[in-house]
């Protein structure tokens, strides 16, 4: 008989043996409860379901473990690429660069529009991740039909690789108008549910704000600097090697609670 | 995604607590059988869940008739292993040795599935326990080895004993000619 019959056999014997012998023991197991004959076994127990509880948690803690890490490499890895060059961080960005756009600017032409409500969904599941490229999310989202007709100017073709990644994921309310690059600087004008648009300045550096005229304030343990110049009100701090600056029109009450969240 | 599937869900907790309780007296009773000593025989019930925990996706209705009979069969050989605490010299298999029998065509019928039953009560249980994970859970080398706390080259040599035993009876008994 050829091996593969002969497993087959095999497996039906195998297979109808357990089937049968599993009904005897289910009927055995019956009369079992019903005589209620066997003792009671608080030490089996407790160390049955000990030990099964302890295997679950140490294998929970091994996989939160290994997600952590994933996590933490997929927040370093595109900001040593941005280090590096930062041309592999904004893949998007490039490709949006090498659109037909005459004036060397990478926004979406207008009569993109329509479907610019689509994308703005798009750019806000990016924006939940961690911020791996946000001028890549910036480029893709484009100005959307929401964006003011004086919108700020998008990023100058090449200037994108010296964008500064945001060191944080964006509150739910807010959301990336638009990326700029100033020389050193990179500003995010971010698009609020609850006010007005804030716009966030980023330097790399590790220079202190300029206090002068300012008011120290303590946000979550830091030292932050404020102006509640009710025409311009401005907030700053140093954080991590990186100088935020921040403005928005609605009031200084805005910038408090984006620092609160990002401190 | 592998991550959330290598987390242990919470069914699976359910599901195991639900096997323990459902099925600890009976396995209790099997090992008591084997060991007659109830302290002794709560360590193999202990030491037989634990292997099938990790073992629950073997485990498709826990109410059935094979879901008792593997956990009656891990708890068996586990106590069987407590039993024989010198633990027996099982040689290394022979290439040569492998499927070194012959079967002619047979299908089991009703009529003589109940005598070839006998026939596997017949061989060693140690035998039949890594033949029936095999065969009938279809469990790979490694994972009875696993079930069974052996090595995978005991479970390679058992299997070949246990194919070996039955397919001589069968063709003692008349069942098949070689």
């Amino acid at each position: 008989m050829p091996k593969k019959n002969r497993d087959d056999l095999f497996r039906q014997i195998a297979s109808d043996y357990v089937d049968n012998w599993g009904e005897s023991l289910l009927q055995e197991r019956e009369e079992l409860t019903r005589e209620n004959t066997v003792p009671l076994t608080p030490r089996m127990d407790r160390k049955v379901l000990g030990q099964a509880a302890a295997r679950k948690r140490r294998r929970n803690l091994r996989a939160a473990g290994a997600l952590a890490a994933c996590l933490l490499l997929a927040v370093l890895l595109p900001r040593m690429g941005s280090l590096d060059g930062g041309s592999s961080a904004a893949p998007s960005a490039e490709m949006a660069a090498e659109r037909p756009a005459e004036n060397a600017a990478f926004a979406l032409p207008q009569d993109a529009a329509p479907e610019a409500g689509e994308g703005k969904a798009d750019a806000e599941e990016h924006l939940a991740l961690p911020q791996a490229a946000p001028e890549a999310a910036a480029a893709e989202e484009g100005p959307s039909p929401s964006a003011p007709q004086d919108a700020p100017p998008a990023f100058v073709q090449g200037q994108q690789d010296l964008a500064i990644p945001l060191p944080f994921v964006l509150p739910e309310h807010l959301t990336v108008l638009s990326v700029a690059q100033e020389e050193e600087k990179t500003i995010y004008h971010l698009s609020s549910t609850t006010s007005d648009e804030v716009v966030l300045t980023l330097e790399s550096t590790t220079r202190a704000p300029d206090t002068q005229g300012l008011t120290p304030l303590s946000i979550n343990g830091e030292i932050v600097f404020t102006s509640a110049d009710p025409e311009h009100p401005f907030l700053t701090f140093q954080k991590n090697g990186a100088l935020y600056e921040m403005t928005c029109s609605s009031g200084l009450d805005a910038l408090i609670d984006l620092s609160r969240w990002i401190l | 995604m592998l991550f959330l599937l290598t987390f242990s869900s919470p069914q699976d907790q359910d599901r195991f607590e639900y096997l323990y309780h459902k099925y600890k007296n009976l396995c209790l009773k099997k090992a008591y059988d084997i060991l007659r000593d109830y302290s002794l025989a709560e360590d193999a019930v202990s030491e037989a869940y634990l292997r099938v925990y990790k073992n629950l996706h073997k485990i498709e209705d826990p109410d059935s008739g094979r879901t008792a009979a593997f956990l009656v069969t891990i708890t068996r050989n586990a106590a069987l292993t407590m039993l024989s605490k010198e633990s027996k010299n099982w040689e290394e298999l022979d290439e040569g040795q492998e499927d070194s029998f012959e079967l002619e065509e047979f299908t089991l019928s009703q009529e003589f599935a109940r005598d070839v039953h006998r026939l596997l009560d017949r061989v060693d249980e140690d035998l039949r326990h890594v033949f029936l994970l095999q065969f009938a859970y279809d469990m790979s080398h490694k994972e009875i080895a696993q079930a069974l706390n052996i090595s995978e080259n005991n479970v390679a040599v058992r299997l070949h004993r246990a194919k070996k035993k039955l397919a001589d009876l069968l063709v003692k008994e008349g069942f098949v000619g070689a």
